[in-house]
């Protein structure tokens, strides 16, 4: 009963036959996408080409990040390509936006989760939108403050410390 | 007083020219590649990067390219501060700082300087943040002294250029105690004489004959060449 390769369902969605394919996470949670959204993932399209039995495993990602990151490909997918100026365009790209911004309204870890599963899946879209919105929440933040937003210790040396106020970086505090 | 004003303006047209273009390539100080050698020798010694959680904990954490990714997005003060977090995002700053001056999209920074600043210091203002810092130079102070090097104005790294009389056509003259006091000038192209007599020039003088230079690498590599624009 298995099917010979990934592309294992067909499924209706608006109307028409849509090939899908099985992803596994790293906890065993499977989830049944369109092939076009799962191939925003350059990761997943080449393992759909080098086909398999039983669903493509993605070991690096969680049920819960894979989730957020289908969620994104499937909105990003569906989007057809209208004629680019027209109104409908712009809507599109409106709606899109919007969503991007819902979509980070998460905490620092899921945000950080969400980067190493763009980047392991290779969404290149995705990877972008995250890294922009950590870039944002650092932007005119202290060391101290990063630090603390971070949960990060500062482990210099002294000696790499004296360097650091050798180097100017202080003045920028 | 003409050697040193000339000198000062070469040295700012050489900050304005060639520093904030050269910035990112320069952040990589010898020292710093050390420091990156040493802290990637580390994570491999020691495979848990530096702010990785540990089992359970929820820290958010990055991997070295991530982080660079990330800090790309940064303007000038942004990206010196994230470099001074810990010693794991300092390596994915000196990491950038050193690969990716082909594709700088920042904002420049405005240097200056000004009387009241005193003489080892230098403003910066990022049009970015709309803000002004104040940079402590390294010596010699820049507005005295006569030996030009590029000057990064945030790490105080200096990269000194190659003496004048590397120049295939610039013989030093001597005094007779021994203390440089001229050039001669060879009006020598690679294959003809324009003029049979050189000329002796001193150095303001022999400075105007050049227009621009381009220097392939740092020299102290001993690797590096140079093209000089020489004007008639």
């Amino acid at each position: 009963m298995a099917a010979a390769d990934s592309c294992d369902g067909i499924s209706t969605s608006g109307g028409g036959w849509e090939k899908t394919v099985t992803l596994v996470s790293s906890d065993d949670a499977r989830f049944e996408v369109r092939e076009a959204a799962a191939s925003l993932s350059q990761t997943v399209r080449r393992m759909i080409r080098a086909g398999g039995d039983g669903g493509i495993p993605l070991p690096k990602v969680d049920a819960r990040t894979l989730s957020t990151v289908l969620e994104y490909c499937n909105k990003h997918a569906a989007v057809p390509a209208p004629a680019p100026e027209s109104s409908s365009a712009e809507a599109a790209a409106v709606d899109l936006e919007w969503f991007d911004k819902e979509l980070m309204h998460v905490d620092l870890a899921t945000l950080c989760s969400l980067i190493r599963a763009a980047d392991y899946l290779e969404v290149a879209g995705l990877l972008d939108l995250t890294c922009k919105t950590v870039a944002d929440m650092i932007k005119s933040k202290t060391a101290e403050e990063i630090r603390q937003m971070f949960g990060i210790q500062n482990d210099f040396t002294p000696e790499e410390e004296e360097q650091l106020s050798r180097e100017n970086a202080g003045v920028f505090e | 007083m003409d050697i040193s004003s000339r000198a000062e303006r070469m040295n700012l047209s050489c900050l304005c020219n060639l520093l904030f273009r050269a910035l990112a390539k320069i952040f990589a100080s010898s020292t710093c590649s050390l420091m990156k050698t040493l802290l990637q020798l580390d994570e491999f010694l020691h495979p848990s990067p530096v702010v990785a959680p540990t089992a359970g904990s929820e820290l958010p954490w990055l991997p070295q390219d991530i982080l660079m990714d990330i800090f790309a997005l940064l303007e000038t003060p942004d990206l010196v501060r994230a470099g001074s977090v810990c010693a794991s995002w300092r390596a994915a700053y000196t990491s950038l700082c050193a690969t990716e001056h082909c594709k700088l999209q920042r904002t420049p920074c405005l240097l200056y300087t000004s009387e009241s600043m005193g003489e080892r210091a230098m403003g910066l203002y990022s049009l970015a943040e709309k803000k002004a810092y104040t940079l402590t130079l390294p010596d010699p102070p820049i507005r005295t002294r006569e030996v030009i090097a590029l000057v990064n104005p945030i790490t105080g790294d200096q990269i000194a250029l190659p003496s004048v009389t590397t120049i295939e056509q610039v013989e030093p003259i001597f005094d007779d105690a021994g203390t440089l006091c001229n050039y001669e000038y060879l009006w020598y192209t690679g294959e003809d004489w324009l003029y049979d007599k050189p000329s002796i020039l001193d150095l303001s003088k022999l400075r105007d004959k050049f227009d621009k230079a381009f220097l392939s690498s740092d020299p102290s590599t001993g690797d590096y060449f140079v093209v000089l624009i020489l004007l008639d």
